[in-house]
């Protein structure tokens, strides 16, 4: 026993040692100019040049503009394929309805201790959640991420207290989860539409292109840098994402007796 | 009025924190932050606030906290930090580990919660357990049992944190 720990000790060391030589020889393999290349200055000369607006975004966050503006269809499939990954789950667990005995359900979840810390965290999450998605355009972050840090907060709930907690006091039902959902993502359609309404060439177009005179969301409402549609997509992306995964969650709770039981298995 | 009280209180935290977690003061920030604050706290202020809302505009409660936190990183928190690297240092590594129950007097779930956390972050002892029901304890995992006494061991673990917590909580 005693021999193979020391065995494993010097192996160990002797691992750390090669990554440790290989490193320090560079023997890591090609490593990024530090130059800026033709691509990214592309980029960063197109997503905020104020001085010349023919081709900008409005936004200087060049990694939301790309994913908005310069590659926005692929995001709109991106988001259409997590609805429909969505749907795939409810439609997997598609017991209509769950009663759970709340006496029994009343009692459960973690100690007094997590529960009061869990009762401040869980706003303290949204908040935050909003503030990435409010400065998506802005700051690294945006709709996705945001959406991603709000689901987080039903699922500290769900842990320390029950599934139940969130369906009744909270009255946050995976209907009500699955409309705000749909309702994000209407949201998003209605954005990408507007600008083809309006007489404009193209769908998605956020600022007005040299060959499309007709439509640009407005770049600021007063003091609101809105960065054209960046903002408005970041919002509904942020609610369809947080909706969407607090639904799964709350599924994916569903104790298994319950399904046996409603399934009679 | 309570209601009114409790959601003001919230949307006092959630705007402050939404401020700090922008890093930024500018018009932007306070108009989205106040419209994220008031959606938040319609939904959650009952979440976070189960009693009084008074209590938490209350200065002198505010002072105690002060007091408390300042008392507790400066004096406490090296004290047990000192006990804890003795034992360590030491050639016997001189231990005595055990679970003792440690009651509590404090009566709001905030103070029960904020000296199980107190005692659970100074080195050397670890809230493992609450008991809400009839006998208001804790289980604490203690470095060092010094005794098995309950009474004893609520002086010995928790008594300063109860005295300060009951300040700003109860």
């Amino acid at each position: 026993m005693r021999l193979r720990e020391v065995a494993i000790g010097i192996m160990a060391a002797t691992l750390l040692f090669a990554i440790m030589l290989a490193v320090t020889l560079g023997g890591t393999g090609w490593t990024p100019s530090t130059e800026i290349r033709p691509l990214a200055k592309f980029y960063l000369e197109n997503c905020f040049n104020v001085f010349n607006k023919d081709l900008w975004a409005a936004s200087p966050e060049a990694v939301c503009a790309m994913l908005w503006d310069y590659r926005g269809i692929d995001t709109y499939y991106e988001t259409a394929v997590f609805f429909l990954a969505v749907i795939g789950g409810v439609a997997i667990f598609r017991v209509a309805e769950i009663k759970i005995s709340v006496t029994r359900e009343r009692q459960r979840g973690l100690s007094i201790i997590v529960k009061s810390v869990s009762r401040i965290v869980f706003p303290l999450i949204v908040i935050t959640s909003a503030s990435v998605a409010f400065h998506g355009h802005l700051t690294p972050g945006g709709g996705f991420q945001a959406g991603s840090i709000l689901a987080i907060a039903p699922l500290v709930l769900i842990a320390a207290f029950s599934r139940h907690f969130i369906e009744e006091d909270l009255r946050l039902t995976k209907d009500k989860c699955l409309t705000l959902r749909t309702v994000g993502l209407i949201a998003i359609a209605l954005i990408v539409a507007i600008p083809i309404l309006a007489g404009a060439m193209a769908l998605m177009q956020n600022q007005v292109k040299p060959w499309s005179h007709h439509f640009s969301y407005p770049e600021a409402l007063g003091p609101l840098w809105l960065a054209g549609s960046l903002f408005f997509y970041n919002v509904a992306e942020y609610l369809t994402v947080g909706a969407g995964f607090t639904l799964l969650f709350l599924l994916m709770s569903i104790p298994e007796e319950e399904f046996r039981r409603i399934l009679k298995l | 009025m309570s209601r009114i009280l409790s959601f003001i209180v919230a949307l006092m935290l959630l705007f402050t924190v939404f401020l700090i977690v922008s890093a930024s003061i500018s018009p932007m920030d306070v108009i989205l932050g106040l419209v994220a604050s008031i959606v938040v706290a319609a939904f959650t202020s009952t979440l976070i606030i189960r009693e009084a809302p008074q209590k938490a505009l209350n200065v002198t409660r505010w002072a105690w906290a002060v007091l408390f936190f300042l008392y507790y990183i400066l004096v406490m928190e090296p004290k047990c930090h000192w006990d804890v690297i003795k034992r360590i240092l030491h050639p016997k590594a001189p231990i005595k580990p055990g679970i003792v129950r440690v009651p509590y007097k404090v009566r709001s779930d905030y103070a029960i919660t904020a000296v199980a956390c107190s005692i659970t972050n100074t080195p050397g002892t670890v809230v493992i357990d609450v008991d809400e029901g009839e006998k208001k304890r804790y289980y604490v995992h203690w470095i060092d049992v010094k005794t098995m006494d309950e009474e004893r061991c609520y002086e010995m673990i928790s008594k300063t944190f109860e005295y300060y917590v009951r300040k700003v909580f109860d």
